[in-house]
């Protein structure tokens, strides 16, 4: 049989066969000489040359540096900034909800805390390709408690309306659809213009937003920190540690494309499509909109191709576009990205309203979208050489 | 003529030394058996077979039986493989371990490997053999035994060498330019891999190694050499291509083209002097089983070129690229969604194969035309457990090595529609084709 250049989402034949993760270990020579590393070099990377050092040699040289900018300025500078920003979004409500008898709050308070949500919910999406290592693998799997969409208001009224405590780690406790971003979102925005009022008269709504953004901001610094070590060895130095995920480098690179590839179609399927009515119905589903609350459903959208982007083109160091030879390719992969991200910037706001009545307009963006997925899946994925290609029970 | 049919029939009937079919016997069980085990150990059995929650059958229905099932149909093809090995129930082990194996290999096509058809192909004739006790040839193996092995052998290197005859093997040096880059963190070779140049080189080198190994092996002469060829060449591509028992097999069937007394040659040079066998009278092949023999040499000889005879397209609509010997031809990128439409209300859904299927699975739904209508069959079938008939669409892109991407099927085409109808819509758009609407 010959060999097929399939995008994987996971590594073939899953993670059933590697183990579903990897128990914690004690930093090894290697974690701490990437922790050096990581500690030396942050903000030194001032030309387009790899973190690591000018890169010559052929292209596995170039892989190689690439898979530690990626992760240096796109995985640890927007895992570092979500932290920072989480920690001024715990701030921002506590400030809101330092005393709502005495000092009730106010509306500029609610707009405050507001934007401070708006702001911390960037970076987190310019990471969304960053489906995996500690977002999704055990032990840590800290995606889901910090970002599970839709959300469930009821769990969450249910814990305001009784009488236990509401503090940071009772929402740890939470199942994850009850705790992050969606729900302190669903707090700041679902009672409108009366959200201040309704926080002065109901001091354990405020109490709740306070406990959610301290678990929040406990697990932003998890994640950052989780990215530096132990995930940080894994994904730049590949292979070299028991119980690695990955092999080679080769392996963490295919990881990196294939997300930007499944992050685009999620933003087509999922993101668009899903309020469009793709998913059965013939008419549009606005309450499907992520962010649908806030309004940010389309910034959520453009923050996560802005993130596709980030590893197409890399910041001061590599990105994937320095893999491919095919001049024409990266010409093209490039203008699509740029027309993909100014259909979605022409979108008005908010998404849910768009979808009903300007559904055309969705649907040109949708296409190019997947345009975009078309050339990073079936046009950059073989050219790179990021293909399943053979594997153990594959032949030829 | 009559006279060539003669001295044909004379020579298939003719019996040799059975020493080195008998060695291959053994090879071919415990290569059997190795793969059943390995299989297991892997854990295969349960995330290939057992754990997806829909497969794609190559008999339309047919259920994939229980884990306890599927490992039974393991443990019988190592207790067939073994019984082969060792000769204590040669047609026993042959038939038990062929049973299972091709009832394994009936589950899912997305599972097809050219070398488990390879290996069915021998199985099947092993077992027609006339195996005597012990797993021998009471009186001598008939050539024509031997000289059917060789011949499928043989065309396994000749059919993949003939298919390496195109452009974009011998002037683009694809697929091979894709895949040896990934290599170039080996040590001492791995900047040659990396190199445009090389891929070229080694698909030259692949061809002609394809083409010229089996009149190598058969060419008393070049024999040793041709033997030698096979051993590095399947190694470096078993190092370079993790693909299993493959090399291996080949590595084994390469016996065949030996002198047939060459166990009993390389025994007595070890000092391990076994006498020859007596042969018995060397009686002429019956007509009919001359006939049926020859017949057979055709079909194997003709069905690998069936497209070429049928002008079908075996590489970008793949019509005709399995049981070809059509190895290591293709790289493709793909995508596929699909338009499920309700035909009473007209609703539509959109379906990706990934919601249903295993990484592995879509990997090669997404790129083949067939396995794309397998999967709209299979949604047509589960919509009407469910009480609606719907007709399936699919929006299918491709890139066939390093192409630009290019719509594969028409968009218009109900799949669910018999597959002779889409053949004569032309629902595989040709490659290089454009539909209207698309983006250049």
């Amino acid at each position: 049989m010959s060999p097929r250049a399939p995008l994987r989402p996971a590594h073939p034949w899953g993670g059933a066969l590697r183990g579903g993760g990897t128990p914690p270990r004690p930093p090894t020579k290697k974690h701490l000489c990437f922790m050096m590393f990581m500690l030396s070099t942050a903000g030194c990377t001032g030309s387009k040359d790899s973190a690591a050092g000018s890169v010559s040699g052929g292209r596995s040289a170039r892989a190689a540096a690439l898979i530690i900018d990626l992760h240096a300025d796109l995985g640890q500078d927007r895992y570092n900034r979500f932290a920072a920003d989480s920690a001024a979004l715990a701030e921002a409500l506590g400030a809101l909800c330092a005393d709502p008898s005495a000092s009730p709050p106010t509306t500029e308070g609610v707009e405050a805390a507001r934007a401070a949500w708006w702001a911390a919910r960037g970076p987190w999406k310019q990471a969304e390709l960053i489906r995996f290592g500690p977002t999704v693998e055990y032990p840590e799997r800290l995606g889901p408690p910090i970002d599970t969409w839709p959300v469930d208001p009821s769990a969450v009224e249910a814990l305001v309306a009784g009488e236990g405590p509401l503090d940071a780690a009772t929402f740890a406790a939470q199942g994850a659809r009850a705790r992050g971003l969606p729900v302190i979102e669903h707090l700041l925005w679902a009672d409108g213009a009366a959200t201040a009022a309704r926080l002065g008269a109901e001091p354990r709504r405020c109490a709740a937003l306070v406990g959610l953004s301290g678990d929040l901001e406990t697990n932003a610094e998890a994640l950052a920190a989780a990215w530096a070590d132990p995930w940080g060895p894994r994904l730049t130095a590949p292979g070299a540690g028991d119980g690695d995920r990955y092999d080679d480098v080769q392996d963490v690179v295919d990881e990196w494309v294939n997300r930007m590839a499944f992050t685009v179609e999620n933003i087509r399927g999922a993101k668009l499509g899903g309020p469009l009515g793709e998913g059965g119905g013939s008419s549009a589903q606005p309450a499907l909109a992520e962010s649908a609350a806030s309004g940010r459903g389309l910034a959520d959208a453009s923050d996560a191709l802005a993130g596709v982007a980030a590893a197409w083109a890399g910041g001061d160091g590599l990105g994937v576009i320095d893999l491919v030879e095919d001049e024409a390719l990266a010409a093209r992969v490039q203008q699509r990205l740029d027309a993909s991200a100014d259909r979605l910037s022409a979108l008005p706001s908010p998404l849910g309203q768009t979808v009903v009545e300007q559904p055309e307009l969705v649907q040109r963006a949708q296409d190019a979208l997947n345009a975009l997925q078309v050339s990073l899946q079936v046009e950059l994925a073989p050219a790179i050489g990021v293909t399943v290609t053979f594997n153990d029970n594959d032949g030829d | 003529m009559a006279a060539a049919r003669t001295g044909l029939r004379a020579w298939l009937g003719k019996r040799e030394d059975d020493a080195g079919l008998v060695l291959f016997r053994v090879l071919f069980g415990l290569l059997a058996a190795g793969a059943a085990l390995r299989f297991v150990a892997k854990g295969w059995v349960e995330a290939l077979l057992g754990a997806p929650p829909v497969h794609l059958p190559w008999v339309r229905g047919l259920e994939t039986p229980s884990n306890t099932l599927l490992y039974l149909l393991f443990a019988a093809q190592v207790l067939g493989g073994l019984l082969v090995a060792t000769g204590r129930a040669t047609r026993a082990g042959l038939g038990l371990w062929l049973a299972a194996f091709v009832y394994v290999e009936l589950l899912d096509k997305t599972l097809y490997l050219n070398h488990y058809v390879f290996l069915t192909l021998v199985g099947a004739t092993l077992l027609t053999l006339p195996w005597g006790p012990g797993g021998r040839f009471a009186g001598g193996a008939p050539r024509w035994a031997r000289a059917l092995l060789q011949l499928e052998v043989g065309l396994v290197w000749l059919w993949a060498g003939l298919a390496k005859l195109n452009a974009d093997w011998l002037l683009r040096g694809w697929p091979l330019a894709a895949w040896l880059p990934r290599h170039g963190d080996l040590p001492l070779i791995g900047p040659l891999l990396e190199a445009p140049a090389t891929a070229l080189a080694m698909s030259w080198a692949g061809a002609a190694y394809d083409l010229l190994i089996p009149a190598l092996l058969l060419w008393p002469r070049s024999r040793a050499t041709g033997l030698a060829l096979v051993v590095v060449f399947h190694a470096a591509v078993g190092l370079l291509f993790p693909i299993g028992v493959f090399p291996w097999v080949m590595i084994a069937s390469a016996t065949l083209f030996l002198r047939p007394d060459w166990p009993r040659r390389l025994a007595a040079h070890l000092g391990q002097l076994r006498p020859a066998p007596a042969l018995d009278h060397a009686a002429p092949l019956s007509a009919p089983a001359t006939a049926a023999l020859l017949g057979i040499a055709a079909l194997l000889s003709l069905w690998p070129g069936r497209h070429l005879l049928l002008g079908w397209d075996a590489a970008w609509a793949e019509r005709g690229h399995r049981f070809a010997w059509r190895v290591m031809l293709i790289e493709k990128g793909g995508m596929v969604e699909l338009r499920v439409v309700d035909k009473a209300t007209g609703k539509v859904r959109v379906e990706r194969p990934r919601d249903q299927l295993r990484p592995w699975q879509e990997a090669q739904v997404r790129t083949q035309p067939d396995l794309i209508r397998d999967y709209a069959l299979l949604l047509a079938d589960q919509a009407k457990l469910g009480g609606a008939e719907v007709a399936v669409y699919a929006d299918a892109w491709a890139s066939l090595n390093g192409r630009p991407a290019q719509r594969q099927l028409r968009p218009d085409l109900d799949l669910t529609r018999p597959e002779a109808e889409l053949w004569a819509e032309g629902w595989v758009l040709p490659l290089g084709g454009r539909w209207p609407g698309d983006p250049d």
